[in-house]
C-alpha cells in the first residue's frame, strides 16, 4: 500500500501523481514502441486499431462520461472525419493539413448537433443523435460526387513532408503519436477549469450555473471536442482500411462506440481505452473460439451480436463502472492484501441514489 | 443612488400558472449586513431566490445589484456580478471530490482559452496553483481539511451543507444568499453555522441573504428580518420587532415556547418496557462500501409507543431506519418484527408485514395525483372498505390534503408534502411507522401541527413509531422512549422524560445550557456521554 505526503499543491496538479505512474506509464509507452519488433504484423495492425479507437473512445467518454451528455450518431463524426480526409488527401493535400481539416470540419457538425441538446435531455438526445447519425449516413450515400456514393472511396497512404507512409509499421507509430498527443490533450483539459465544468454540468446544471458556468457553451464545447476526436479518429481509420463506403458508419458502428466507452467505464480516461482493446479484441476471441464451440452455436451468423448483448447487459449488470471499475477492485485487493475487507466496494442497492429529492 | 445598497429587490411579483407566488416584493440589502427573510412554508421564500439567481424570470418588478439590471442578465452570469448561492436540497456535484467542487466555484475567476488549457500552459498551472491556494483558505476558514479529498457522494449531510458553503464562497461573492442553512442539522451543527456565518460577515465582510426557520439562528445573526406569507411582505425591520409582530407569530411561530401537544400526555394503558417488543433490533452493523455507519445498535420497540432516535447529523440515524425497512442489507446482528426475523427481506415483503417507512426526503410520486399518491399507499391491502375508511380518516387528520385530492402531489408545498408522505404510510394500516426527520424545512407552526398529528395517530391508531428527528424539543416531547447515537453507536437510552432532564441532552440537543463550553468561539468538544 502506497502512503503519499502532500507537500506541494503541484502535487495535485502533475499528471503522474507518484513514481509508481512515472514507472508504469513509460513501460507501457516502451512496450508500445517496441511493439512492431516483437507483436505479429496481423496483431500489430489490430494494435493500431485499438490506437484509433481509444481515440474515438477518448472522445466519446468526454462527451458521454465526464459531461454527461449522450449520443448514439457518434458513427457520422467518425465518417465525417474519414470523409474529410479522404477527399483531401486524394486531392494531394499532406497530411497534417487533411488532419487537421477532418478534426475541425467534424468539431464544427457536432457544434450544430450540439445545438439541441441545450434544450434536450437523456432519452430526447439520445434520439435526436441517433436521428442524426441516420441523415450524415444517407448524405455519404447519395452525395456520390464526392463521396463515390455507395461505392465507396478508395484512399491513397499518408504523406507528409516528402515521406510517404506506406508500410505498417510506420502508420503504427503515426497512429501512437497522434493517440499519446490526443490522450494527454484530454488529460490537460481535465484538470484546468474546462474539465471541471463538464464534470460540474454532468453532475449538477442548475448549480453550475449558478457557479457562472455558461451552459450553452461549454455543451457546444463538449460536443465539438468530442466530434473532433472522432473526426481524428476518423481520418486515421479512412488511411488504415484505405477504403471506406457508407455502411461502415451506420447505427451499428454508433452503437459499438456508445458500447465501448460503457464497458470500458463510464467517467475514466482509462476506460476509454480498456473500452478500445475490447470492442477490438472481442470479435478475434470470438473467431478463435468459433472452431472449438459445436457447429450449430460456432457457424450461427449473429453470434458476435448476441456475445455482445450478452457482455453489455453483464456489465451494466455486475459492475457499471465497466473493466475500469473491475481493474480498480482487482488492484485495490494487491495493494492492501493481507488487510483487504470484503465487500469494500459493496454497492447500494439503486434506489437508494434518490435520496433527499424533494 | 445609495452607496450602501447592495441589492436592491423592487415591486417584484412572479406568477406560476394561477398562483402568485411572489407578489410585489420591495426589499434593499446593504452592504455586510445579514438579511433573514422568514416566513411560513410556502410564502414564496426561495422563489425570491430563484429570482435572484435568474432562475425563474419575474413576471413585473426589477431586482439591481450594485446598479446593475438582473434581469437583463443570462443565468450564469449572475455569479460573475458576486453573488453565491446554496441550495435547499444541496445540489453539489457528487461524483467529484470536495477539491474539485470548491475549484470549480472558482469559475469566473479563470479566463484562459481552450488551447492553453489543451497545453496546460504555464499560465494555466499558474492560475491553478491560485486557485488552489484561494480554495485552501477556504478550506481552513471552514475546518473541512479532514474532508478535502472525499467523494462528495459519502459524505454525511452536515459535511454536505458546509462544503456547499465553501463552494459558494470560493467564487468571492459580495452576496452569498443561503437557503435554509440550518435545514437537517442538529443543535451543536446549527450553532457552528451562526459562527461561520457571523464570521463571513465580520472577517470575510461578505453580505448575506437567507432564508431559514430556526428562529434562534435568524435572531443570533441578522440585523434584519424580513418575514413574507404567501407571496407578501408582512413586516420587515430588527429581528426582535419581526419576532413579536402579532401577524408572525400568527402565521409562522405559532404560541412561541410551547412544545406541549393539545392530545397530551394522556394515555390510558401506558406501554410498559416488560412487554415483548414489536420491533427488536439486535447488534445491527451496516456499512456504506468501507464505511461502517452502524455499529452494534440495539434497539427494541414496544407496541404503542413513540420510540425517537437522536444523534447528529451522520451519527447514522438514517442507515438505522433504512435497515429496519431493507434497503440497506445489515452486514452483521438481526432484525425481527413481531417476532418474525425480517433481516435483510425484501423492502416489498417487509412493507406487506406491516411495517411503513416514510422517507427524508419524502419520496412522494410527483406526477400521480394526491388522491392516487394515498391510492398507492394502499397498494398491497385487498379490504376495500378498510381502504376507503382510512382514506377518510387520512382526510380527517389533514383536510388539506381533501381540498388538494385531484391535484398532482408534485405541485405540493414542503409541509403539505410531508403530510401526504405520513398519510401514505398510513394508507398501508402499518402496525410500525419509521418516520423520517417530519419537520425538516417546516416553520415551527408547521412542524407543531405535523407532530401533534402523529401523536395524535399514535394514539387514535395505537400504530408503534419510530422517529428520528433533529427537532430534539419535539421528539423528546412527542416520544416515550429514546436512544442517542453517536458515529453509529447507542450511548444512551431512557424514557424521554428521564433523558430531558439529563444535562448532557440539555447541552447537546435541546441548547438549554448557557455555561460550559457554549458560547465560545467554535466550541468542539469531544463528549464523554455519563
Amino acid at each position: 500500500m502506497r502512503f503519499i505526503f502532500k507537500t506541494d499543491y503541484m502535487q495535485d496538479i502533475r499528471l503522474a501523481k507518484h513514481s509508481g505512474h512515472v514507472f508504469w506509464y513509460s513501460a507501457l509507452v516502451l512496450l508500445l514502441l517496441a511493439a512492431p519488433w516483437i507483436v505479429p504484423k496481423y496483431w500489430l495492425s489490430q494494435l493500431t486499431f485499438a490506437l484509433i479507437y481509444a481515440i474515438v473512445a477518448l472522445g466519446m467518454m468526454l462527451l458521454a462520461g465526464f459531461t454527461g451528455q449522450i449520443s448514439i450518431g457518434h458513427a457520422a463524426f467518425l465518417g465525417v472525419g474519414a470523409y474529410t480526409q479522404a477527399v483531401l488527401t486524394n486531392l494531394g493535400w499532406p497530411f497534417p493539413l487533411a488532419l487537421a481539416c477532418a478534426a475541425y470540419f467534424s468539431a464544427a457538425v457536432g457544434v450544430i448537433v450540439g445545438l439541441p441538446a441545450l434544450r434536450i435531455r437523456g432519452i430526447y438526445l439520445a434520439i435526436a443523435t441517433l436521428s442524426f447519425g441516420f441523415i450524415v449516413e444517407e448524405v455519404f450515400a447519395r452525395w456520390d460526387k464526392v463521396t463515390g456514393g455507395n461505392a465507396g472511396i478508395h484512399i491513397k497512404a499518408p504523406e507528409m513532408f516528402g515521406w510517404k507512409l506506406s508500410s505498417g509499421e510506420e502508420f503504427y507509430f503515426l497512429c501512437l503519436v497522434i493517440t499519446v498527443a490526443c490522450t494527454l490533450g484530454v488529460l490537460n483539459l481535465l484538470r484546468s477549469p474546462i474539465g471541471r465544468a463538464f464534470v460540474a454540468i454532468r453532475d449538477s446544471e442548475v448549480s453550475a450555473r449558478s457557479m457562472g458556468i455558461n451552459l450553452a457553451r461549454y455543451k457546444t464545447l463538449s460536443f465539438a471536442l468530442s466530434a473532433a476526436l472522432a473526426g481524428i479518429g476518423g481520418a486515421l481509420y479512412a488511411h488504415k482500411l484505405r477504403f471506406i463506403s457508407p455502411d461502415q458508419f451506420s447505427i451499428v458502428q454508433s452503437v459499438d462506440l456508445l458500447l465501448m466507452v460503457v464497458i470500458g467505464g463510464l467517467g475514466s480516461v482509462h476506460g476509454a481505452f480498456f473500452g478500445a482493446v475490447f470492442l477490438i479484441m472481442m470479435p478475434q476471441l470470438i473467431a478463435m473460439s468459433k472452431d472449438h464451440l459445436p457447429a450449430a452455436i460456432g457457424q450461427a451468423s449473429g453470434l458476435q451480436a448476441v456475445v455482445y448483448g450478452v457482455v453489455l447487459i453483464g456489465f451494466v449488470l455486475f459492475e457499471p463502472l465497466g473493466i475500469y471499475g473491475r481493474w480498480l477492485k482487482i488492484r485495490t485487493y494487491f495493494e492492501l492484501t493481507p488487510v483487504y475487507r470484503k465487500g469494500m466496494f459493496k454497492r447500494q442497492k439503486s434506489f437508494q441514489k434518490s435520496d433527499r429529492l424533494s | 443612488m445609495n452607496q450602501d445598497i447592495l441589492l436592491s429587490a423592487r415591486e417584484l411579483s412572479v406568477h406560476f400558472g394561477g398562483l402568485m407566488a411572489v407578489n410585489k416584493v420591495s426589499f434593499d440589502v446593504k452592504r455586510g449586513e445579514v438579511f433573514s427573510l422568514i416566513g411560513p412554508n410556502g410564502a414564496g421564500k426561495t422563489t425570491v431566490f430563484n429570482l435572484i439567481s435568474r432562475i425563474y424570470k419575474p413576471t413585473s418588478g426589477s431586482i439591481s445589484f450594485e446598479g446593475c439590471e438582473l434581469n437583463a442578465l443570462r443565468p450564469h452570469g449572475v455569479a460573475g456580478l458576486g453573488i453565491a448561492r446554496t441550495f435547499q436540497n444541496i445540489e453539489l456535484f457528487e461524483h467529484a471530490t470536495v477539491l474539485h467542487n470548491l475549484l470549480v466555484g472558482r469559475h469566473t475567476h479563470h479566463d484562459s482559452g481552450l488551447w492553453s488549457q489543451l497545453l496546460f500552459s504555464g499560465k494555466v498551472r499558474a492560475a491553478e496553483i491560485e486557485a488552489r491556494e484561494k480554495v485552501e483558505q477556504v478550506i481552513d476558514f471552514l475546518d473541512l481539511q479532514h474532508h478535502r479529498d472525499s467523494i462528495v457522494a459519502g459524505l454525511p449531510y452536515g459535511v454536505r451543507k458546509v462544503v456547499e458553503l465553501a463552494r459558494a464562497l470560493c467564487t468571492e461573492p459580495k452576496l452569498l444568499l443561503l437557503d435554509e442553512p440550518s435545514s437537517g442539522l442538529n443543535v451543536e451543527e446549527t450553532e457552528d453555522m451562526a459562527f461561520w456565518i457571523q464570521d463571513i460577515q465580520h472577517e470575510l465582510g461578505i453580505a448575506v441573504l437567507m432564508v431559514e426557520h430556526d428562529m434562534t439562528l435568524v435572531s443570533k445573526v441578522s440585523d434584519r428580518v424580513l418575514a413574507m406569507s404567501q407571496g407578501e411582505v408582512m413586516a420587515c425591520g430588527l429581528p426582535r420587532e419581526v419576532q413579536t409582530h402579532p401577524g408572525v407569530i400568527e402565521s409562522y411561530m405559532g404560541p412561541v415556547g410551547d412544545v406541549s401537544f393539545s392530545v397530551g400526555r394522556l394515555r390510558e394503558t401506558s406501554p410498559t418496557r416488560d412487554e415483548p417488543p414489536v420491533l427488536n433490533l439486535l447488534n445491527v452493523e451496516s456499512a456504506y462500501g468501507p464505511i461502517k455507519a452502524i455499529r452494534g445498535v440495539s434497539l427494541q420497540a414496544r407496541r404503542g409507543e413513540i420510540v425517537t432516535v437522536l444523534g447528529s447529523n451522520g451519527a447514522g440515524k438514517t442507515t438505522i431506519l433504512k435497515t429496519i425497512s431493507g434497503i440497506i442489507d445489515p452486514r452483521k446482528g438481526s432484525i425481527s418484527f413481531k417476532g418474525q426475523d425480517i433481516t435483510a427481506c425484501d423492502p416489498a415483503y417487509i412493507v406487506q408485514q406491516g411495517l411503513c417507512h416514510v422517507p427524508e426526503g419524502r419520496e412522494i410520486f410527483p406526477l400521480l395525483s394526491v388522491r392516487d399518491n394515498l391510492a398507492m399507499g394502499a397498494y398491497t391491502r385487498k379490504d376495500r372498505d378498510g381502504v376507503a375508511k382510512d382514506m377518510e380518516a387520512v382526510y380527517g387528520y389533514f383536510p388539506v390534503l381533501k381540498l388538494r385530492a385531484g391535484q398532482d402531489a408534485g405541485l405540493l408545498s414542503g409541509g403539505q408534502l410531508q403530510m401526504l408522505a405520513i398519510s401514505r404510510a398510513i394508507m398501508a394500516a402499518p402496525e410500525l411507522i419509521l418516520l423520517d426527520e417530519p419537520s425538516l424545512g417546516l416553520s415551527p407552526k408547521l412542524t407543531k401541527e405535523i407532530f401533534e398529528i402523529v401523536v395524535r395517530i399514535n394514539r387514535e391508531r395505537g400504530t408503534t413509531m419510530l422517529l428520528v428527528e433533529q427537532n430534539a424539543h419535539m421528539a423528546l416531547n412527542a416520544a416515550d422512549y429514546g436512544y442517542v447515537l453517536e458515529n453509529g453507536r447507542i450511548v444512551m437510552e431512557d424514557t424521554c422524560a428521564r433523558l430531558r432532564e439529563k444535562e448532557d441532552i440539555k447541552e447537546f440537543y435541546l441548547g438549554m445550557k448557557e455555561e460550559g463550553v457554549r458560547g465560545e468561539r467554535r466550541w468542539k468538544k469531544r463528549k464523554n456521554w455519563r
